[in-house]
């Protein structure tokens, strides 16, 4: 007698297939196509990725020990009844003096020091601790512009290393000191989210950067003023990275790529996002940055 | 091997030029649809095994999101009743407490936990040389 799977206790019995079989379109061709591809969440989607396999050690010890410090730390109190200041983006604009009569009806100005306006600190409650948006990864290399096989060996160590398919970047005009043609091929780009970026960063923080040579930390300087944080690898920083380490000799030696890699967080200023990046251990050195 | 890029073989010396390494990368590169198999077909009872797997993996995922939300709210709610009861008993102690001045930060030595820690931890005494 034949055992029955207990999965699939059809597989001993006779199967009548479908007459009809869906078979996915192999390229997405616009929201007003009559056949649309099946969600990715599907397992007849081309985008299906089987997983999660496992949980992500960073995005686990963020919720259950980070989350509620931030929210500590960055705890702004509202007295009740007390109305909420409401600031009206008129408000921050700057009006022109009448000096002119061309200033009639101009739009405000902006800020002073630049025309984009900064983002604004709300009070922190248990809506907005700061949180991991996403990770970049950004390599440019130099070496491109005269050897074309730099971009190949940097789009395969980055696409290794970041889990995505990396998109090439162009030059987008010529620069004659650098020798720089427009829509050469100089750079290559991954921006991660959700689960690979925990991961990335896991990595980055618990395997690569402690075995850096005199890695002094991330520059305190860095920083976009909105909560958003770049570091630099060396060629020897990401030959570190344990994808590229075990596979080592699958690389010319000499073409393997330094990156920058751009935190991304929620915090609306560098100060919250700063110390979220510390809780994560990444040390900070040098003058901070105040914003 | 494959890699040489399929077609005619040309003669000449550009047949062998080049690391074999890059041409191997090239080749993984741009050849992904030869390594990533095709679309899975399932049949109706398998499909539907899936489809109830996934929503039950959606629900769990949604409700550990909103326990966490939960648990933060309450958190919060409870440092402002603590805020509000200093407020009351004294004032200077809640000013005080209310102070953005010195607020911390986290410790250097804060580690992402692991199932394996490192047997000697941080060593305070170390000193460059």
């Amino acid at each position: 007698m034949r055992k029955i799977s207990a999965s699939s206790p059809s597989k001993t019995a006779t199967r009548t297939r479908a007459r009809y079989q869906f078979r996915p379109p192999r390229y997405y061709r616009g929201p007003l196509h009559p056949v649309q591809p099946p969600r990715p969440s599907e397992p007849n989607s081309r985008e299906f990725v089987p997983g999660p396999f496992g949980r992500e050690r960073l995005e686990d010890h963020f919720h259950n020990t980070i989350a509620s410090d931030m929210m500590i730390l960055s705890y702004t109190h509202l007295p009740p009844g007390v109305p909420r200041k409401k600031v009206d983006i008129k408000d921050r604009l700057r009006e022109w003096d009448d000096s002119s009569p061309y200033h009639k009806n101009r739009p405000l100005k902006g800020p002073k020091g630049g025309s984009v306006l900064r983002l604004m600190d709300k009070p922190g409650t248990f809506h907005n601790v700061p949180k991991l948006t996403g990770v970049t990864v950004h390599s440019m290399v130099k070496g491109a512009l005269q050897d074309q096989n730099w971009i190949t060996s940097t789009r395969m160590i980055v696409q290794s290393v970041t889990g995505l398919r990396a998109e090439v970047v162009e030059a987008k005009k010529s620069v004659q000191g650098f020798g720089l043609k427009a829509e050469a091929p100089i750079a290559v780009k991954v921006n991660m989210q959700g689960q690979l970026a925990w991961r990335f960063l896991a990595s980055l923080i618990d395997i690569v950067l402690p075995r850096v040579k005199e890695w002094p930390g991330v520059k305190g300087t860095s920083g976009d003023s909105s909560g958003n944080f770049s570091l630099g690898l060396t060629p020897e920083g990401v030959a570190l990275f344990p994808e590229v380490e075990v596979n080592y000799d699958m690389y010319p030696p000499k073409l393997i790529p330094g990156m920058h890699i751009t935190i991304h967080t929620s915090a609306n200023n560098d100060k919250d996002g700063r110390k979220l990046l510390q809780a994560f251990g990444l040390p900070f050195y040098g003058k901070m940055r105040r914003a | 091997m494959a890699a040489g890029g399929g077609g005619r073989k040309k003669k000449g010396k550009k047949q062998g030029a080049g690391d074999t390494r890059i041409r191997l990368i090239k080749y993984f590169l741009t050849h992904p649809y030869m390594h990533t198999p095709r679309p899975l077909k399932f049949g109706t009872m398998r499909m539907l095994r899936h489809w109830t797997i996934h929503r039950a993996w959606q629900l769990f995922k949604r409700n550990e999101r909103m326990s966490r939300e939960r648990e933060l709210e309450r958190q919060y709610n409870k440092i402002r009743e603590a805020c509000e009861e200093l407020a009351r008993t004294d004032g200077r102690l809640y000013r005080v407490s209310l102070s953005k001045k010195d607020i911390g930060t986290f410790p250097i030595d804060i580690r992402i936990p692991t199932d394996t820690p490192g047997a000697r931890g941080w060593n305070y005494g170390w000193t460059r040389g």
